[in-house]
């Protein structure tokens, strides 16, 4: 059976590839931990095979085949996620203080791996099957080391604590009421797309379920955005909103996901969060967002907006979750009171001397970013600006990992 | 406020590819006692109780909708069962009754059936493929996509 013959090979490769990578050194025991999973996943794959036999049907032994080599496409990047996370260029004195946060939100069993990505965007792996206590954050490389972007680690913390919380079951059967609500109320409309189904046995054949289930889906990922947008917000206050803006503005609208709400509807769903935690916006911060619309046509958009509407009505549910969430985990005040200190420090090109935590360096770090007068007396460092502040702003950080761990 | 629900706490997920995996398992299972090579019935009896799980557990919610499966699930074994023919399913319950149906047959399945055990694991290795196919699709959409890669 050289179908049999070559999958074992191919895992064999894989596995090899892993003890490989797991063998060189990290500059934290999480990544080794979780290759040592992998590889023990693939073993398991490799034995589900040797209960194959001769006179197995054809079938089974293709699927057994298909299902046991599904484990390298899904793992083979995080090995190299955790490859990258030994590179020098992503900011390891972060690393600890968001450590810290993860477990502070996550519990101690929560695990972080930080790595960067050949993807211009920032990134985590989602409850990965037989690593779910670990949080995999990637930041484009390009960025990797820009201290002013942390923030936006808030935002994939926030996909840890949806799972955490198990969000999607909360949510599912009020996402699942809202959208066949909005189908209903919409018949008229559907029906320029399907005319043999009767109002009454929409909800219950298997036909309505076909129009249905993607925009349930979409709505539970849109709303898991929005949820983790305030975790951002709610962590890291106004520096999130302005990690999000400088990454994030002013939006492709023709490059819109059906899983995010569009991206001037994120920016004023952070907008009222923002008032909730009474947070500051920064100027104009919602106008940067343009309009998106992705272009979708027919059924498709029909969807799209049934999914978008049922996202908004819930809107205010998440944002009072995460404001719960926030008051039981003693998370820091995000509304960006006692920076001034650590902006002052900064302005003496000094690192922030008792930084209390990594979101009031975050916010001293933008405000800082933001005075255009800043070290105007030293003309030496004014072309290096940027550069220096990062280092700060690290170097601060270091700090509050060195001070968390004096305090014990 | 919106009441927190355990749901499907183990029951299968059509974002988890052990759910194929543990489909295929159970195929191979079935395969051998039909092949008079094996009667270790394990995986089968775990996708069993996986099964039962899946459609026990649905939701309500604050409309007073009642929900009766997740429907990416449903959607997964009606793709299931859609292929194998073996039944006629045209509403969500008669989904919900099949799926139980299903799963009462592959938790009772011994070597003394043999007909019985060739349509178990078809369905088996039906649900293996849907469950992928579900797999992917889920991840299609959040592929960073590159416009010069193929």
């Amino acid at each position: 059976m050289p179908l049999l013959e070559d999958t074992q090979r191919k895992l064999a490769a894989f596995q090899a590839k892993v003890r490989d990578v797991a063998s060189t050194t990290f500059p934290y025991p999480e990544a080794e931990a979780a290759l040592r999973v992998i590889e023990d996943k693939v073993q398991e794959r490799l034995d589900s095979l040797t209960r194959l036999s001769g006179s197995s049907s054809r079938e089974t032994v293709v699927e057994s085949c298909r299902t046991a080599v599904q484990i390298i496409p899904i793992y083979l990047p995080i090995v190299g996620f955790c490859l990258r996370s030994k590179n020098i260029n992503n900011p390891l004195e972060a690393y600890w203080p968001l450590l810290r946060l993860s477990r502070q939100l996550a519990g101690e069993g929560c695990q972080l791996i930080l790595s960067s990505e050949w993807q211009f965007s920032p990134y985590t792996y989602l409850q990965v099957p037989y690593l779910t206590d670990y949080v995999l954050i990637g930041l484009p490389a390009s960025e990797s080391s820009n201290a002013l972007l942390l923030p936006l680690a808030g935002h994939e913390l926030g996909h840890t604590l949806w799972a955490k919380e198990k969000c999607s079951n909360t949510y599912r059967p009020h996402v699942y009421a809202k959208v066949i609500d909005l189908f209903l109320a919409r018949w008229d409309d559907f029906q320029q797309y399907e005319t043999s189904l009767k109002e009454e046995e929409f909800e219950g054949s298997l036909l309505g379920l076909k129009y249905y289930q993607a925009p349930i889906d979409w709505a539970l990922r849109q709303l898991e955005e929005v949820f983790c947008d305030v975790i951002g917000l709610r962590l890291f206050g106004a520096a999130y909103l302005h990690a999000f803006a400088y990454f994030l503005a002013p939006g492709d609208p023709a490059a819109r996901s059906r899983h995010y709400p569009h991206l001037a509807q994120r920016a004023q769903y952070l907008a009222l969060a923002a008032a909730k935690f009474k947070v500051s916006l920064p100027t104009s911060f919602v106008d940067q967002f343009e309009e998106e619309n992705a272009g979708n046509q027919g059924l498709d958009s029909f969807q799209i907006a049934i999914a978008d509407e049922a996202c908004s009505q819930l809107v205010a549910d998440v944002i009072a979750q995460v404001n719960r969430l926030g008051e039981d985990r003693s998370l820091p005040d995000p509304s960006g009171e006692e920076v001034e200190t650590v902006v002052e420090n900064f302005r003496l090109l000094v690192p922030a001397r008792s930084p209390t935590s990594a979101s009031q360096v975050l916010n001293a770090g933008w405000k800082a970013h933001a005075r255009t007068d800043l070290w105007s007396e030293y003309e030496q460092i004014q072309d290096d600006r940027d550069r220096v502040l990062n280092e700060l702003i690290l170097k601060s950080l270091e700090a509050l990992e060195v001070s968390a761990r004096r305090d014990g | 406020m919106l009441a927190t629900q355990e749901l499907m706490a183990d029951a299968v997920h059509h974002s988890d590819p052990d759910l194929s995996f543990q489909a295929s398992r159970a195929a191979v299972e079935l395969d051998n006692l039909l092949n008079d090579e094996q009667t270790d019935l394990t995986v089968v009896r775990d996708l069993a109780t996986a099964l039962v799980r899946s459609v026990s557990e649905g939701g309500t919610g604050s409309e007073g909708r009642r929900m009766l499966m997740d429907p990416s699930e449903a959607n997964v074994f009606s793709q299931a069962f859609a292929s194998t023919g073996s039944r006629s399913v045209l509403t969500l319950q008669e989904l919900v009754d099949s799926v139980r149906w299903v799963a009462e047959a592959l938790s009772k399945a011994s070597s003394d059936g043999t007909s019985g055990i060739r349509a178990l694991r078809d369905f088996c290795l039906a649900l293996s493929r849907s469950a992928r196919a579900q797999f992917a699709a889920s991840l299609e959409e959040d592929r960073p996509g590159h416009p010069y890669r193929r």
